[in-house]
Formats: structure tokens, C-alpha cells, sequence
């Protein structure tokens, strides 16, 4: 694994390359595309699994971190689901660059499948689809998901007192110890995964079961989005935003598995 | 942004970001538990780009972005082996002392690295090694026979069976039975001996180091004022060194930003401080 930092200079990324090590697989390089704030602190070692089976199957890897997250530059509230589209494409480039590879795949878990499927619009060369793991398919019920946690971990952490003085009908500015701007929130209340239109070849679906709202109910995905759907069937259901048990990581291997086969197998 | 990738140490196997800056006091950051370097909720980040000092943030051999260490050293040894390599980059960059940064696991490995490492001159420990004494105890059963929150949960948890239908009707998360946050001294942290603790904070004090304590919810099960603190270590000198404070509105990892900020704040002041007694 290589870390480094790549991009415009005054809008540093930090990316972590990881390269084949299995050669003449002729597997498609693949960029990881991270979910947010607490999220992404509990899918970080999936990641890392799952970057580091991939390029032993022999896929150039690219992780990174989001403007505004983890060591990449800006403050949390630089962070917005323009702006995660942005850092796609430009990891996307990057990686394109250091394989030299024709064909990128994106596999985006959570918010990050959200940020992917809208880079997806700017229709970038060589993308040979996405891989759309637990996607936030809802903006509009995620903040409400953000907003119920961030209540819950008040009361988890300080007590009833310090939960009633949170006004539950401010605008939500913060989730789990990670700030939220306006714009991002603005970006949520309108953002539904099912009205993109990006086109793309493939799409695949890797869902979770435990969704109980009407509008994260996995929808009929219409042929607009892309010309081959399918889905990986479900394994488990990890808590990628619970409450109590912050800083802690989830690894669902079964998932991973499946993912790095998908990928294999790609056509 | 003037930061930069490093990898050091055995084989170029550990991963650390390097930040330029002013002065020759470097900052250092260590992982808090199994979060990667830039730390819960990235404090580890917001800290380091707070302060004009250099600073380095790395991952311990096996966590975030480092490889494991070899099998033959020990945790403890690979740990302070770890934090040498770090502070030798920043002394490569001109530093000529750093003041060091841990939360939870991060504040032991500092602790036990600071006893071996005299490059180390402040220590800034967020929720170390934590120890009770008779009045805290006593302190503590009058705060929570007096916390109207406490009562209510009790009845909460006596009419449970109602609550758990009605929560099988709906989405809505049960906050009545949340489990109560983690009592340090039953989670897996093995605490060195009070006395052990004190000697070492006193030796540490009495050759020059300046240490913060910084202790939060987390630990109110144990005390929830600094004079307990001081109260049970009373038979030591710590050389007017040692700061202690104890915020109860705080959870342990700094969760609300409003936290986040003040901590960033009460840091700031303690190091204006700690410069202006040097000069």
C-alpha cells in the first residue's frame, strides 16, 4: 500500500494505492468510495480488507478521503455530496493515471454508493459501473436517521437533561462528532438515488434488509440508470451508524467476499 | 495545507502525517483505541491543524494504515518502539522536544512511553488511568441519590415489559433501556497500581515534564472532581506540574462539537501557559 496525497494542491486528497499483486488477472482497478463521518471510522478496516483481497486478486485499489475527512484537507463542513462527487471523479483520474487501467469500477458503501452514483452523471471515461453497497437511497430519511442518532447518542453519552436541550427542530449541523453544513443538508432534504439518470453499463446492488421506511424501501431500479442491473444477495446487516458503539469497526466478511467475486467476474 | 505522507520505522512499515509548522515543540498524536490516526470523530486532526507547533500524527504497528509489528516483540515494547520512531521524525524536522497527545489507550501509551523517552516534555492525557478513593465514592452516591435523570430510569426500566410493546409497534429507537456508558475499570485496560501511578506521575513531574490530565464522563463512576483526584494522591509531589481537570458534561471521546471546541480551547490555554512559565 502506498499513501499519498494527489489533486489540486490547495485541495489536497489523501489516497492509498493499492497495486496488484497478482499479475495478468486483467481485473478492472477499483476506487473505493468511503461513507461519512462516523461511518466511515466503522467500515475503515472493511475497507482495508476488501482494498487489500481486490489487488490480491490483481485490481489496482484506490482508497481516499473526502475533503473535509479523515487526513485529506478542509474542515468537515467543506463536505457535501457535490463535493464527494468531485473527489470520485478526481480519485477516479488518479487512479486511472497510476494503473493505467481502461476499465474503473467504483464500489461505494453508504453515502459514499450516493456520492458515486451522482459523479456517475459527469459520465467519466472508462467507467465500468458501480457496485452500490447499502446505498443511501433517501437523502430526506437519512437526515432523519442522522437526526434520531445524534438524539440517542446525546442521551448514551450525557443524560436525559442534555438530550431534552436538543432542539429537534433546528437544523441538524452535527452527526456523531462530525459536522454537517448547510449545503450538505440542503444536498440530503432533495437527494434520491432512483431519479439519477448517469447511464451507466452496470449497476449492482449489494443491499441491506433491515430498512423499514417506505422511502428506503429498495426500489425498482428503471433501465435509465443503467443498461445491466443486478444485485448482490444480502448477507448481513451491519450497524454502520449506531450510537453505542462509536469508534468501533465492523467487518462483514460474507459481503466482502462477494464484492471481490463480483468484481472478478466482471463483464 | 503544509502536511505530508511519512512512512518510518522497521521496513518503512508505519504511517504517520507530518505538519509543518513554527517553533521546536512538536506535537504528537497516537491512535485512541483501534481508530486510525486522525483519531475519534478526527480529533486527532482538528488538533493538530489547530496549533501553529509541527506535528505528527502516525498509526501503532497493526493499526490504521501500519503493518503489524514482528511476532517477537511484545505489544508493550513494539508500542514505545513506535512512539522513539515518531518523535525521531519530528526531531528530524528541528523539533527539540515534543508534547504529546493521547485519549484512553493513547494516554497510557504516552504515560509508558514518556518513563522511557525524555524528549517527551508535556504530556496531554485525555481520560488516563483513573482510581477512586473513599470520598470520591461517597461524593458519588450523594450525586446520584440527588440526580432526578437516575430516578426516572429506574421507574423507565421497572415498567420495561410496556415499553418493549410499544416499541415493537413502531421505528423508534428505545432510549429508555440505553445500556449506561462503559465503566473503565470493566472494560479491557489493565490499570497499574495507584501507588505505581503516582510514583511515576510524581518522577515524571520532578525531571521536568509538564503533564495535563483531562478526565470526562467517562470516568465518573471513579471521581468526578479534581480535588478527589488530588485527594487520593495526596502523599505525592507533583512539582506544581501536574494540571488536572474533570469535566462530567464531556463523553469520552469529545462527541459534540461544542466539545470538540472547548477542548481545543482549554488545550490552547494550557500550552500558552506552559510557554510563558519557560521564558
Amino acid at each position: 500500500m502506498t499513501a499519498f496525497y494527489f489533486g489540486d494542491p490547495s485541495r489536497p486528497l489523501f489516497g492509498r494505492y493499492f497495486a496488484p499483486t497478482t499479475r495478468g488477472a486483467k481485473m478492472p482497478a477499483v476506487v473505493l468510495c468511503s461513507p461519512f463521518g462516523e461511518e466511515a471510522v466503522r467500515s475503515f478496516k472493511s475497507f482495508h480488507v476488501l482494498a487489500e483481497r481486490l489487488s490480491k486478486a490483481g485490481a489496482p485499489v484506490m482508497r481516499f478521503d473526502y475533503y473535509g475527512s479523515g487526513d485529506s484537507g478542509g474542515d468537515g463542513k467543506a463536505l457535501s455530496l457535490a463535493s464527494m462527487a468531485d473527489d470520485i471523479l478526481e480519485a477516479h483520474e488518479e487512479l486511472r493515471d497510476m494503473s493505467l487501467a481502461t476499465q474503473v469500477i467504483w464500489v461505494g458503501l453508504r453515502l459514499g454508493a450516493s456520492g458515486a452514483a451522482i459523479a456517475a452523471l459527469q459520465k467519466p471515461s472508462g467507467l465500468g459501473g458501480l457496485i452500490a453497497w447499502e446505498p443511501i437511497l433517501s437523502g430526506a430519511h437519512y437526515l432523519e436517521v442522522m437526526r434520531s442518532s445524534q438524539v440517542a447518542n446525546i442521551r448514551f453519552q450525557l443524560g436525559d437533561a442534555a438530550s431534552k436541550a436538543f432542539n429537534t427542530n433546528a437544523p441538524l449541523k452535527e452527526y456523531l462528532g462530525f459536522p454537517i453544513s448547510e449545503h450538505l443538508v440542503e444536498e440530503l432534504e432533495t437527494f434520491r438515488f432512483d431519479q439519477l439518470t448517469p447511464k451507466m453499463r452496470r449497476l449492482v446492488w449489494a443491499p441491506a434488509s433491515h430498512f423499514k421506511s417506505d422511502d428506503e424501501k429498495w426500489p425498482t431500479v428503471s433501465e435509465h440508470f443503467a443498461h445491466k442491473v443486478d444485485e448482490i444477495p444480502k448477507t448481513t446487516d451491519p450497524a454502520w451508524n449506531s450510537e453505542n458503539a462509536m469508534n468501533s469497526f465492523v467487518v462483514p466478511i460474507l459481503m466482502i467476499d462477494q464484492i471481490v467475486k463480483t468484481v472478478e467476474t466482471w463483464r | 495545507m503544509k502536511e505530508r505522507v511519512v512512512s518510518f520505522g522497521q521496513d518503512e512499515r508505519l504511517v504517520g502525517i507530518l505538519k509543518s509548522g513554527k517553533g521546536r515543540v512538536g506535537h504528537l498524536f497516537l491512535n485512541a483505541g483501534i481508530v486510525h490516526r486522525i483519531g475519534p470523530h478526527r480529533l486527532n486532526v482538528t488538533l493538530a491543524r489547530a496549533f501553529d507547533a509541527p506535528s505528527f500524527r502516525f498509526d501503532l504497528s497493526g493499526l490504521g494504515d501500519s503493518r503489524p509489528a514482528s511476532a517477537t516483540a511484545s505489544n508493550e515494547d513494539s508500542i514505545v518502539n513506535d512512539i522513539s520512531d515518531a518523535i525521531d521524525i519530528l526531531f528530524s524536522t528541528g523539533c527539540e522536544s515534543v508534547v504529546a497527545f493521547g485519549l484512553c489507550s493513547g494516554a497510557d501509551d504516552i504515560y509508558h512511553a514518556a518513563l522511557n523517552d525524555n524528549r517527551i516534555t508535556g504530556l496531554i492525557l485525555m481520560d488516563p488511568y483513573a482510581y477512586t478513593s473513599t470520598r470520591a465514592r461517597l461524593e458519588r452516591t450523594i450525586e446520584k441519590a440527588a440526580d432526578p435523570s437516575r430516578w426516572a430510569r429506574a421507574i423507565s426500566r421497572l415498567t420495561s415489559k410496556e415499553a418493549e410493546r410499544e416499541n415493537d409497534k413502531s421505528d423508534s429507537l428505545d432510549l429508555s433501556n440505553m445500556p449506561e456508558p462503559a465503566d473503565p475499570q470493566t472494560i479491557d485496560r489493565v490499570f497499574p497500581p495507584r501507588q505505581e501511578f503516582g510514583e511515576n506521575l510524581s518522577r515524571l513531574t520532578a525531571t521536568g515534564r509538564d503533564i495535563l490530565i483531562l478526565y470526562t464522563k467517562y470516568v465518573e463512576e471513579l471521581l468526578t472532581k479534581p480535588e478527589q483526584f488530588h485527594d487520593t494522591f495526596r502523599d505525592f509531589d507533583f512539582h506544581d506540574r501536574l494540571t488536572v481537570m474533570v469535566n462530567p458534561d464531556v463523553d469520552h471521546t469529545y462527541t459534540l462539537l461544542a466539545c470538540q471546541q472547548e477542548l481545543v480551547e482549554t488545550i490552547r490555554q494550557w500550552l500558552d501557559d506552559r510557554r510563558d512559565r519557560s521564558l
